[in-house]
């Protein structure tokens, strides 16, 4: 089913007159300058962070995190469903928070949310990110999911198996393909393609009734059975498959393509300053380090990381970049529904 | 005293009769506790739909601003593929009804009402698909019949020697399969009593005049039984239209949507905010098609009594001899047994020992370990959610045994027009199912902030009482019953107040009662989880929803072994809880 977006202007004007809400609809604000002690100073009297995301390995990041600012007592990470991770940010926001300090995800849908003032605006550049990771005054890129194509190594073997875009699209894998429920990669290679030539491929490939997972490791587990011999996914989730045995394997399609994620601190959070050192944390080579270890996603952006090297080494990669991502928010979110449309069969 | 005052206090003496009189009728001088009870059943009833209702008018589905707008209907009724859901809920709900009723009415039958081998056995067994929650039920199925790997049809291709592609979980007929599965308990515990107190005397007569055992089944027996079968088929038609677990764990892996399905999406949108507005819409037109289906099923309650089975006379039905279809009879029972519930736990069991999601493969019998049970302990969420999901089931209990005595007493014996709306107002919930109460809260919460009642432990709790408010009600009226009015009377003659005839006589006699409802309710609350998937916040997770979580997010040997884990657990509460109360009434 498709719906309008809930207007903004409508959601901004009935929110202000609701006294009540003071921590919700206040629109974009300016980030106050401030600096990376101001910002450690206040997180020292916070002494707690809290996060939920889909990822795994988020609890042993945050106490890598932990351990660079022990003064930060309590760690706590949450993992959901990437698809409810929103709707938890927002209704806690909603009821007056306390929500998750941070969230993260793809940086137009991001936009939506700190457009309707559900976070809090940060000085990056004061905090020392660097000026590639910094989107705007809200959101820093934080992680980075390259695509991989994953396949089950009893099933699809030799020649069978798929290596490019194309391949993705034979008939052969009707009803043995999947990938995560979100437009996600279709809508990475469209930087290559652009939206044309993107939605007929997604039409082609909604033609064989692709099986779309809530997540990408449920996908993986679904090619690790047999059930799907062929789909799309996140590198980080396939490594973890792959570790536990299961008869995958997976690579780079002939155009590979990165989508980075962003990251906001929450309005509704109890932790605003932690948020920042944290994010900041992540920003650096040393934290994107230890980040990727634990969550096996990486930033693309930062120095010394594996999904650096694998974006390095590529000759053939796309991505969106920051300006576009946050330019076009709208427009993006609109052609990613399209896309989730028609892999749904709604369009 | 002035002539005013005179006036006034004239006035007020002329007025005395006619207040008295109205607040007499209504019951509300003499019954100030049974006005507080219809105030609160009003509260957790009629108020979160009220939101609701009033929300699906508002530009952003929340009372918020002056504004009103019938844009989310709109949006909701131009949308073509709105009516490709409603069809396939009306098809889900009807389908999986119907497969329930059938299987149940046979089950009950050839239980109750033959001489099938092992009925005692088959009659005791009847608790074990009532313990399965049917999420689990759901993930066990999808272990067993996935298209590749599922147990069932990797042993069919290997004795046929080909797929049968045709026979795909992950679809409308998979999940009718699976939820009328899920519905034969329910439909065994409302038909099996009937069968067994059936006055023989109509059958009798039919077998007097000649009628075959089929011809007395289909035109006597039948007949007797349609009121009921009725009944029951319309609150599991209810049930169906939101029913939310099986459509989220095959239908959505099929592509095959409900209106569930879609109302949790709406709500859960990871691209825009979730959109309040619709999901009212959505809610308001369902609720009032549900209602209309309540209306529908207290008629066909009324019209059940009408058609007594059961008289006063003592009497042993007949058992019909099943000769030639003896086996066959006994094959099905046992295989029904085999599907709903020895089947999907053998595979919950397997996929808890390997190391990743499979099917049933000899080679992997060296890799087998319990290692997913060790990992399940070792995780805090468990023990988190495990000490949640028991307060919530707790308070829930106590609850709903504090609440359904409230309104059992009050329904059995209702005094004035505010009395008599104690019965009708704990009914309805029958007719709101789990997710759109659950959404009701929602809207609740967030429009009443000040109870701060969001991402806590209260809100699924005081959902779960609601939910199961009904049935509580039922059961304590059932006992109430049972119970002789003198000796309350005895003891109001002797001068006893409310709280004494209640602490001396009603509790002690009751408690066998209390202790049925306190695990039905439990064991309810910990297999409940369309309520808590939509409450729950970062701090409130139950077992039913880390489950969903662990199946979600892929940790299908996590899930298994928790869904093995609790099946244990509340089969051991269950047969504890029988236990108990038979001791109980034993004394």
């Amino acid at each position: 089913m498709q719906f309008d977006r809930i207007d903004r202007r409508t959601l901004l004007k009935g929110l202000g007159g609701a006294a009540a809400l003071t921590a919700f609809g206040a629109g974009a604000r300016q980030a106050q300058a401030e600096t990376l002690d101001e910002v450690i100073r206040g997180a020292e009297k916070e002494g707690a962070l809290f996060w939920y995301d889909s990822l795994g390995g988020g609890q042993e990041a945050l106490e890598e995190f932990q351990k660079e600012y022990p003064f930060i007592k309590k760690v706590e990470y949450v993992r959901v469903p990437g698809a409810q991770k929103v709707s938890r940010f927002v209704q806690e926001s909603l009821a007056g928070g306390p929500s998750g300090d941070i969230l993260n995800q793809a940086a137009p849908a991001n936009q939506t949310l700190i457009d309707q003032g559900l976070a809090i605006p940060v000085d990056w550049a004061g905090l020392g990110v660097s000026d590639k990771l910094i989107g705007n005054e809200y959101l820093i890129s934080t992680v980075s999911v390259v695509t991989v194509i994953i396949y089950n190594t009893n099933l699809v073997k030799g020649d069978d198996i798929p290596r490019t875009w194309q391949d993705m699209v034979d008939p052969k894998w009707a009803n043995r393909t999947g990938k995560y429920a979100r437009a996600a990669e279709m809508d990475a290679i469209s930087v290559a393609w652009g939206p044309e030539k993107t939605l007929e491929y997604v039409r082609e490939y909604a033609k064989l009734k692709p099986r779309l997972a809530e997540s990408t490791a449920a996908l993986n587990q679904a090619v690790g059975s047999g059930e799907l011999h062929v789909g799309f996914t996140a590198y980080d989730s396939a490594v973890r498959l792959k570790e536990s045995g299961a008869p995958i394997d997976f690579h780079s399609p002939d155009i590979a393509v990165v989508a980075s994620l962003y990251s906001l601190v929450s309005k509704a959070g109890a932790n605003p300053n932690a948020a920042k050192l944290f994010l900041a944390w992540m920003s650096t080579p040393k934290g994107a380090k230890a980040f990727e270890d634990h969550v096996l996603r990486g930033n693309a952006f930062v120095e010394g990381t594996h999904a650096n090297q694998i974006v390095s080494a590529a000759d053939n990669i796309v991505y969106r970049s920051p300006e576009d991502l946050i330019k076009n928010a709208e427009e993006i979110n609109a052609f990613d529904r399209n896309i989730e449309n028609i892999l749904q069969g709604r369009a | 005293m002035s002539s005013q005052t005179q006036f006034a206090g004239a006035l007020r003496e002329q007025r005395k009769p006619m207040h008295s009189f109205w607040f007499k009728r209504l019951g509300i001088v003499s019954n100030f506790w049974t006005l507080a009870l219809v105030l609160l059943l009003v509260c957790v009833t009629i108020v979160p739909i009220v939101f609701i209702f009033l929300g699906s008018f508002k530009p952003l589905g929340l009372l918020i601003g002056n504004e009103w707008t019938l844009k989310h209907y709109r949006q909701v009724w131009s949308d073509p593929f709105t009516y490709i859901l409603v069809r396939n809920t009306v098809i889900f709900a009807a389908g999986s009804t119907l497969i329930g009723i059938v299987i149940a009415l046979l089950l009950s039958w050839l239980i109750e009402r033959t001489d099938l081998p092992g009925r005692g056995v088959f009659r005791a067994a009847t608790i074990l698909p009532m313990v399965t929650p049917p999420l689990l039920l759901a993930i066990g199925w999808v272990l067993l019949m996935s298209p590749a790997v599922g147990f069932i049809p990797t042993f069919l291709a290997s004795v046929l020697g080909t797929r049968l592609d045709w026979l795909n979980l992950y679809s409308l007929g998979g999940m009718m399969f699976v939820m009328g599965l899920a519905y034969v308990p329910t439909g065994v515990l409302m038909f099996s009593p009937i069968m067994r107190n059936m006055d023989p005397a109509y059958e009798e007569a039919s077998r007097l005049s000649g009628a075959s055992a089929v011809e007395t089944v289909w035109r006597v027996s039948l007949p007797f039984l349609m009121p009921s079968i009725l009944s029951t088929a319309t609150l599991l038609f209810i049930v169906g239209m939101l029913a939310f677990d099986i459509p989220a764990i095959i239908g959505n892996a099929g592509q095959v949507f409900v209106m569930s399905t879609e109302v949790y999406r709406l709500l859960h949108g990871e691209l825009e905010l979730p959109n309040y507005g619709a999901a009212a819409a959505f809610n308001s037109i369902l609720f009032v098609v549900l209602m209309l289906f309540l209306v529908l099923y207290s008629r066909l309650v009324k019209n059940a009594r009408r058609f007594v089975t059961v008289s006063g006379r003592a009497y042993r039905p007949t058992r019909y001899r099943l000769g030639k279809w003896r086996t066959a009879s006994f094959l099905f029972v046992v295989g029904y047994f085999l599907l709903g519930v020895a089947l999907p736990f053998i595979a919950l069991i397997w996929v808890s020992l390997t190391p990743y999601l499979t099917g049933f493969n000899l080679d992997l019998l060296t890799t087998l370990s319990m290692g997913a049970y060790g990992e399940v302990l070792a995780d805090n969420r468990f023990w988190t959610a495990t000490g949640h999901a028991t307060v919530v089931g707790l308070f829930a209990a106590i609850g709903a045994i504090a609440l359904a005595l409230a309104v059992s007493r009050v329904s059995l014996n209702p005094r004035g027009l505010i009395g008599r709306l104690v019965a009708p107002l704990s009914m309805l919930p029958l007719g709101i199912p789990h997710l759109m109460m659950g959404i009701a809260l929602v809207f609740m919460m967030l429009n009443l902030r000040f109870l701060s009642l969001h991402n806590t432990l209260w809100i699924i709790a005081i959902g779960h009482i609601i939910a199961y408010l009904p049935i509580a009600s039922r059961m304590m009226q059932l006992g109430m019953i049972q119970l002789s009015g003198e000796l309350e009377e005895a003891a109001m003659t002797s001068g006893a107040n409310t709280w004494q005839r209640l602490r001396g006589i009603v509790i002690p006699l009751m408690m066998p009662t209390f202790i049925a409802i306190f695990i039905w309710m439990f064991v309810h609350s910990i297999r409940e989880f369309s309520i808590a998937v939509i409450l729950q916040g970062g701090g409130n997770e139950v077992l039913s929803t880390l489950l969903f979580d662990f199946w979600s997010n892929s940790f299908p040997g996590k899930a298994a072994a928790m869904s093995t884990m609790i099946t244990l657990a509340l089969l051991l509460l269950a047969i504890g809880s029988m236990w108990l109360t038979g001791r109980r009434r034993e004394k």
